[in-house]
């Protein structure tokens, strides 16, 4: 083993060391600024509330080819959400229903429960993928640059010129209405904006001595790409991630408020979209704010989680509160 | 590389960029199950009928044939014809953007107008319980989706108070004019617009008063302005002259921004208003498989947001020294 | 053990069986597979039918129909599509072992022919034909040949009657319900209005004689579709009839109880013995809207005019041998007899002004943009998704009692809020059963019922060797939630039908055929009479 190796090994376990020091400390730092960022606190806050009801407003089910097992037993709802429970439709508010019947009887609180799943679903989905593939667009586009950027960035301007909701209304119709392709339809656009904001960082972090000096000792491009620059944008890629999520969860609700939701499932988007195509907009107020209600709450508590990320990418903000 | 050479180098992007996009849309749109009779399939009395119509539509070419075609045709500046309607997809389509084109400049107005001076008075009274009711009550707006304001506003305006009109663009039984003054400047139009540019303005506002607000503290922050109160001048003064003046910089690249998400986004409130308008119309063609009117309708709202994108782009460059010609 | 609701219709992501069956001791388990004794299962059922997004109502019933399916012991496929994409799917690609959508029901269709030719004989069974289910049965082609020959009516009867049980024994369609119900309108402003068999106010007696208020010179009417087109001579929905009807006249029309009237022509045809000629005349006296007179030429290159260039009317007029004028009349030498030729020609084809047409290059791309007709309503303007304008025709020899028709194109639920806001006067679609429920409470409007024509069924793919089994389809068939369908997720608009006849059109329909209504139990005994048996996993299987 000759001395340089060495050195190189005992440089790299320093690093690595420092660079988990910096993630903590991107970790500390968020927590920092949650603790004196009550809006922060508050969209996290609500964010658990409805993870627990995703997990929690219905069984949960998995199959293999022939083999099932209940991974949860519970159900918060009430009633099946498909089940027609009510002898009569459009029933206001009782206590055997507490936020009414639709109009063909249906409980408007175990559907409203039970859409939390998807949304979860959808949203978390959505964005981790979209942020997934626009992140090493980035990466890759700013590190290589040359003809390699040249080429994703010139189809990120083509991305950039497809409308988002008529995009995704058309390539939904075209492949079908389903969770998977709707979740498709939306990463397709979604990754653009993550994709353009980290090319810009990793840029002027590429011209940054740690970077020089990993490319003195040897270090794979691979190597600096995913584990020097990466956890350096991570902050940055965190934040569009929360609001990819915010996207994707408002993107999903639209399609569905169109009628082209997921078939089969029910959403909140869909719970609006059946308000309307019953007609009961004018009357079934009990049947129409809730689903609306949950979009704005979901959508708002992660945007004030996004809003407490923005500090930690951007110390400045944290001054002005 | 010097400036000149750099902007002909993005010029020539934007032209492979255009044509990515256009064959793009062609390959999307040839995907779609069903071709334009699909829907009259029940109409024709034998299926010949059908064959015959879809020769006519020379959809029984070879792709690489109809795609050349297609090309040729927006070279030439035309949009071919509407396979639904059997009429110019041009003469089609025109009043429908107007109309898209009218409602998504109101909203963008309001949106902008009332997005930066809040944004501007968030920012100069930062740390104060109005800044933080603010903030709060901006995200909320940006939070829900433009259906759900919409049905609200309905809600509200139509269906308790009964005020405003439910939906459409005027009054029934009125001259249909194209001259836009007649069409458009006339107490019943405007009261059609009201709830719909309301539903925009109130979704779109978020993003100039949140911008104005950030850019407002950094200019603040500045030593120009402690100079300006030094010299005596009125807050208020200070205020509109420089701080205002120096942080519209990034809204305008902003506005190029926002107006393709406007306009992509108007399907959703025309949908809810019945507003006939371009958004609607690209979706509807859609579902009817009338490539044209669909291609047509993508390709006027893509091709506006990448030029957008485009003068965005060499817009920073003048107003920002700092970037390098990358 | 596991229900069928663990696959029951809304499941949530990953949901399972109803709330209490949460039993933990149900919490793992293995499907068992085939039984010993058992041959092969049933193949799964690939059943398409339309998403809640294009139809509310019937993506409802496929739902629950899949459901059935399902208790009985079926493996079904759900496959919902938009309309388009079904359509391609079905009738053109003729991919799918059961779907579900809606014939509509316009005057032209209450004369059984098209229902029981068209859709049924096995000339029509090729990919995009009309005969969807693939039936072919050569007693029964001999049948619908035979009543389309006989000019006699109670013979023809007797006919359609038996083409009807035929086809319910053999259940190659399941009929589910006639889908008619109320249009809405504006009780203050029109003081009466005249639904008709089928269209309801889309009919064309409706905008003929429905009478305005005191005052009231405007008539709006709102409709769910824009027009796509008011060039006859271009593939046209039935939306766009209801309205060139309007502006332009044919030698008969439908009147109300589906049967042609004299209206151009003075009298009803005379047919020659051999049943090949036929003989009309012409009112004298009449004119088009530009003020020049509608002559036996105008007639006779109107039909020429079609023959030429209009796909959907060749084959009306395809047995045509030869045109011949003399003064006032007109006569068609046909090849053979046809008993249709009045309804499928003779009340079709429209009159236009040769002036005009003749000069037109290639009517199929470029009509007349002044639409130059003899219709009761003249033309006056038109801008498609906003409205169209029509005017009363005041020299026509049957005026009608309005003086002007808007057309407002737009989202049908949204045009019902219109109504309940007196923003409109007339609907042509049917509201939701919740709207309909607010439209009957209110004093100023009204509802306006008629009977449809038109069905909702199934069609078996019959080309398919699972589905080619009478027993199989039968059992479907009782699967078929029809009293549900009408009573609930419509609010009682509609009638339940068992025959493609609706009862609405006494002439034809008959009461006598075998009915299929749902009951799961009936299903199960024909699935047992067929052969097949239930597996100890619920599922279908043929006998070894």
């Amino acid at each position: 083993m000759s001395l340089e190796t060495a050195t190189a090994d005992d440089d790299s376990l320093d690093r690595r060391k420092l660079r988990w020091q910096r993630r903590l400390e991107a970790l500390r730092n968020w927590a920092g600024v949650l603790k004196e960022d009550r809006m922060g606190q508050t969209g996290i806050a609500i964010l658990a509330v409805f993870f627990f009801i995703g997990i929690f407003a219905r069984p949960i089910e998995i199959s293999v080819g022939p083999v099932w097992a209940t991974v949860q037993p519970f159900s918060l709802a009430p009633y099946e959400p498909g089940a027609r429970v009510a002898g009569t439709g459009l029933q206001g508010p009782s206590w055997d229903h507490p936020l009414g019947t639709t109009a063909l009887g249906r409980d408007v609180l175990s559907q409203l429960l039970a859409a939390t799943r998807v949304t979860l679903i959808v949203g978390i989905v959505a964005a981790f993928m979209a942020v997934f593939i626009g992140a090493n667009v980035g990466i890759i586009s700013a590190y290589y640059g040359g003809w390699v950027d040249d080429i994703l960035m010139r189809i990120t301007d083509v991305v950039y010129g497809v409308p988002f909701l008529p995009f995704a209304i058309a390539l939904v119709f075209i492949i079908g209405a389903s969770l998977v392709n709707v979740i498709f339809a939306i990463v397709l656009i979604l990754w653009r904006g993550t994709a353009r904001v980290v090319r810009s960082q990793v840029l002027s972090h590429k011209q940054r001595p740690y970077v020089e000096s990993a490319r003195a000792i040897g270090a794979s491009d691979f190597r600096i790409m995913y584990v020097q620059i990466m956890p350096n944008v991570l902050p940055l890629i965190s934040l569009y991630a929360a609001f990819a999520v915010a996207w994707a969860v408002i993107a999903e609700a639209s399609l569905s408020f169109l009628g082209l939701g997921p078939p089969g499932m029910i959403s909140w988007g869909e719970m609006i979209y059946d308000v309307r195509s019953a007609g009961a907009l004018r009357e079934a107020w009990w049947w129409v704010f809730p689903p609306g209600i949950a979009i704005m709450l979901f959508v708002m508590s992660v945007f004030f989680i996004g809003r407490s990320l923005e500090k930690v990418v951007n110390p400045e903000l944290r001054h002005s509160k | 590389m010097g400036l000149r050479e750099y902007i002909v180098r993005r010029i020539l992007q934007l032209v492979f960029t255009l044509w990515a996009f256009v064959t793009l849309l062609f390959v999307l749109f040839r995907m779609v199950p069903g071709d334009p009779t699909t829907r009259f399939v029940m109409e024709y009395p034998t299926p010949e009928a059908r064959e015959q119509r879809i020769e006519e539509l020379g959809l029984n070419e070879p792709l690489y044939v109809q795609y050349f075609e297609y090309l040729g045709q927006l070279l030439r500046g035309e949009f071919g014809d509407s396979t639904h309607y059997r009429e110019p997809v041009s003469e089609l389509i025109f009043p429908l953007f107007l109309n898209t084109v009218v409602l998504m400049f109101t909203a963008l107005i309001i949106a902008y107008t009332f997005g930066v001076l809040f944004g501007a008075a968030m920012g100069w009274l930062r740390g104060s319980r109005f800044e933080r009711g603010g903030i709060v009550l901006t995200l909320v707006a940006r939070s829900s989706p433009e259906f759900w304001i919409g049905v609200i506003l309905v809600w509200i305006f139509v269906f308790q108070l009964g005020v405003l009109p439910r939906s459409g663009i005027g009054a029934h039984g009125g001259e249909l004019t194209m001259n836009v003054v007649d069409r458009y400047a006339n107490v019943d139009f405007l009261r059609h617009l009201i709830l719909p540019a309301l539903t925009g303005a109130i979704y779109y506002m978020a993003t100039p008063a949140l911008l104005m607000r950030n850019t407002m503290l950094e200019v603040l922050k500045a030593d120009f302005i402690e100079i300006k109160k030094a010299e005596g001048l009125p807050e208020r003064t200070v205020l509109y002259k420089h701080a205002a003046r120096n942080s519209v910089l990034p809204l305008v690249t902003v506005v190029a921004i926002a107006t393709g998400a406007a306009m992509g986004g108007s399907v959703i409130i025309e949908t809810v208003f019945n507003w006939p308008g371009i958004g609607r119309e690209m979706v509807a063609s859609v579902t009817r498989n009338d490539y044209p009117v669909a291609m047509a309708a993508f390709f006027l709202m893509g091709t506006a947001v990448i030029v957008m994108n485009f003068v965005a782009d060499l817009a920073y460059l003048y107003l920002d020294p700092r970037v390098k010609y990358e | 053990m596991r229900t069928n609701s663990r696959r029951s219709f809304l499941r949530s992501v990953g949901a399972a069986g109803a709330v209490g069956t949460a039993a933990l001791a149900g919490c793992v388990g293995v499907d068992d597979g085939a039984d010993e004794d058992l041959g092969e299962p049933v193949p799964e059922i690939q059943f398409v039918f339309q998403t809640a997004g294009a139809s509310p109502d019937r993506n409802e019933l496929g739902n629950l129909i899949a459901d059935n399916f399902e208790a009985v012991g079926f493996e079904v496929d759900r496959q919902e599509r938009e309309f388009d994409p079904a359509v391609q799917q079905t009738v053109v690609e003729q991919d799918f072992d059961v779907s579900l959508l809606g014939w509509g029901g316009t005057p032209e269709r209450i004369d059984p022919h098209i229902f029981l030719t068209d859709m049924h004989h096995s000339d029509y069974t090729e990919e995009g034909g009309r005969n969807t289910p693939g039936y072919e049965n050569p007693d029964y082609d001999e049948l619908a040949e035979a009543q389309a020959r006989e000019v006699d009516e109670d013979a023809r009867r007797e006919l359609v009657f038996e083409a009807q049980a035929m086809l319910s024994e053999d259940q190659p369609r399941c009929y589910i319900a006639n889908e008619g119900g109320d249009h809405p309108y504006n009780a203050e402003r029109l003081d009466s209005v005249n639904p008709t068999l089928g269209e309801g106010l889309n009919g064309f007696w409706n905008f003929m004689e429905l009478e305005p208020a005191d005052g009231v010179n405007e008539v709006s009417f709102g409709y769910g579709a824009d027009i796509i087109s008011l060039n006859p001579m271009q593939d046209m929905a039935t939306p766009d009839r209801q309205f060139i009807r309007l502006i332009y006249d044919q030698l008969y029309r439908f009147g109300e109880d589906g049967d042609p009237v004299p209206w151009l022509a003075v009298d009803e045809p005379e047919i020659s013995d051999d049943g090949t000629m036929f003989t009309v005349e012409i009112r004298e006296g009449h004119t088009f809207h530009d003020g020049e007179d509608v002559t036996v030429d105008d007639v006779a290159f109107s039909f020429d005019l079609f023959y030429e260039h209009s796909p959907t009317y060749q084959a009306y007029l395809d047995g045509i041998e030869e045109i011949e004028t003399s003064g006032n009349e007109i006569t068609f030498h046909l090849e053979e007899p046809d008993a249709t030729f009045i309804s499928n020609a003779l009340a079709q084809i429209y009159v236009f002004p040769e002036h005009i047409w003749s000069e037109i290059h290639d009517p199929t791309e470029q009509g007349d943009d002044d639409y130059i007709g003899s219709g009761p309503f003249e033309f006056e303007d038109w801008e498609r998704e906003v409205e169209l304008q029509l005017g009363r025709f005041d020299d026509h020899f049957q005026p009608p009692n309005v003086s002007r028709l808007i057309r407002i194109p737009g989202d049908a639920g949204t045009l019902v809020d219109q109504i309940e806001a007196h923003e409109i006067d007339m609907f042509g679609n049917e509201p939701t059963p919740t709207q309909a429920e607010r439209i009957a409470d209110d004093p100023d409007l009204g509802l306006a019922t008629f009977q449809d024509v038109g069905h909702v069924k199934l069609a078996y793919n019959m080309r398919r060797d699972h589905m080619d089994d009478p027993h199989l389809r039968r059992a479907m068939s009782y699967c078929v939630p029809k009293e549900t369908f009408v009573e609930d997720i419509r609010g009682g608009m509609g009638t339940v039908t068992h025959s493609p006849i609706s009862e609405a059109v006494e002439n034809w329909h008959n009461p006598d055929v075998e009915q299929y209504t749902e009951d799961l139990e009936a299903a199960e005994e024909e699935l047992e009479a067929g052969g097949y048996e239930r597996g100890s996993d619920g599922k279908l299987y043929y006998a070894e």
